[in-house]
């Protein structure tokens, strides 16, 4: 029996996994998608800051999943399986086996100059308990130049 | 079972029942109230009707405990678009609960409206559904807005029949998304906020959009 987890069920089991050390947390080579496409090294290699432009993108990757617009940024998402954990429970003469999944959250970005062109282009994971929008947020801020007041300070 | 247990066991359901009632029937808040006239909320007023296939109306929140027909997700900035169950759905009595009619208070900014089915099937579609089902709605919510009506959203559902003693109802078990309409109706609307949310002035209509482009589009966090 396998299932998904959420990010809450996964540290809800992560607590159980430290209460009960009977149980194993063992990572997995990342090659499963579990939720939308993932972007290969080859398409990667294509992106070129300053040359590549929006349509270039759109037509070698697809529609992004998510639009910035305020920032232009193009975000592509998928979901990639790094875990497992074998489980066990039992009460009485009754028990249960299986085994928990953990997925981790990858997000392609890629942010726009004023002419379209690429301007720079990152693939980031999302921490466990990180909204979707801290993660843009925190992308498009660790880029931005200080402004005259934050350099006088 | 002793009669001790067994009469605990009633009275604490008998409690879940009010309370349950309590928390959905309500108006704003004292702090609600203040944020929705200063305009850093909004009611958000709308109403859900449903039938089965085979034309049955039945009601999209009907009141009693087992009531799980439809529910509602919503996809923010936070959540990159990714549907979430609301799980404070009000209404204003349990009449137009029964028809449909429940309403939300939220900031202004965009926000991406989904149905979903009942929570207690079809968990792992739900699941899918949230991140890439489609079609979902869209709306904006304007700064300085305190009344909205979105709109009236007719649902098609497979359906089931329960019995429960003597009781039989009929209920939407997996809902067609793809023939849900949306109508107006204004005119019950704005009846209905003059009668319990006059105080805010008139409401204004702005009718949830289809969205059914794969992207999500986000001017930025207007809501935060």
């Amino acid at each position: 029996m396998i299932f998904s987890v959420s990010k809450l069920g996964a540290c809800t089991l992560l607590v159980l996994m430290l209460v009960f050390t009977g149980c194993l947390y063992i990572p997995v080579k990342e090659n499963k998608v579990v939720s939308g496409e993932k972007i290969s090294d080859d398409q990667l290699s294509l992106i070129q800051p300053g040359v590549t432009t929006k349509t270039d993108i759109i037509t070698e990757l697809g529609e992004p999943d998510v639009f910035w617009e305020d920032e232009c940024v193009f975000a592509y998402n998928w979901e990639m399986r790094s875990a497992i954990m074998p489980w066990a429970f039992g009460y009485g003469y009754d028990g249960a086996v299986g085994i928990a999944e953990f997925d981790k959250d990858y997000v392609l970005l890629i942010q726009f100059d004023q002419n379209d062109c690429v301007k720079r282009f990152e693939v980031t994971t999302r921490r466990i308990f990180e909204s979707y929008g801290d993660h843009l947020i925190e992308w498009v801020e660790k880029w931005k130049e200080p402004t005259s007041v934050e350099v006088q300070k | 079972m002793p009669t001790n247990s067994i009469l605990r066991s009633v009275l604490l359901l008998c409690l879940i029942a009010f309370c349950t009632s309590c928390v959905f029937n309500r108006l704003p808040s004292r702090n609600g109230r203040k944020k929705i006239l200063t305009g850093q909320r909004a009611i958000v007023l709308i109403r859900i009707t449903a039938e089965l296939l085979d034309g049955t109306p039945v009601s999209a929140f009907p009141s009693n405990l087992m009531a799980d027909n439809v529910n509602i997700g919503l996809g923010t900035f936070d959540t990159g678009g990714e549907l979430e169950l609301v799980d404070s759905l009000r209404s204003l009595s349990v009449e137009l609960r029964e028809k449909g009619w429940i309403y939300l208070i939220l900031e202004p900014g965009r926000y991406y409206f989904g149905i979903m089915g009942p929570q207690m099937t079809g968990y792992d579609l739900r699941k899918q559904q949230a991140k890439y089902g489609q079609p979902r709605w869209r709306i904006d919510i304007p700064v300085d807005t305190h009344v909205v009506y979105i709109g009236t959203l007719h649902l098609y559902c497979r359906g089931m029949t329960t019995v429960f003693i003597n009781k039989i109802t009929k209920r939407c078990i997996e809902i067609d998304e793809h023939r849900t309409i949306i109508q107006n109706e204004t005119v019950s609307a704005q009846k209905l906020a003059d009668e319990y949310f006059g105080d805010y002035g008139a409401p204004q209509t702005l009718l949830l959009q289809r969205h059914d482009s794969p992207t999500i589009i986000f001017q930025g966090p207007s809501h935060k």
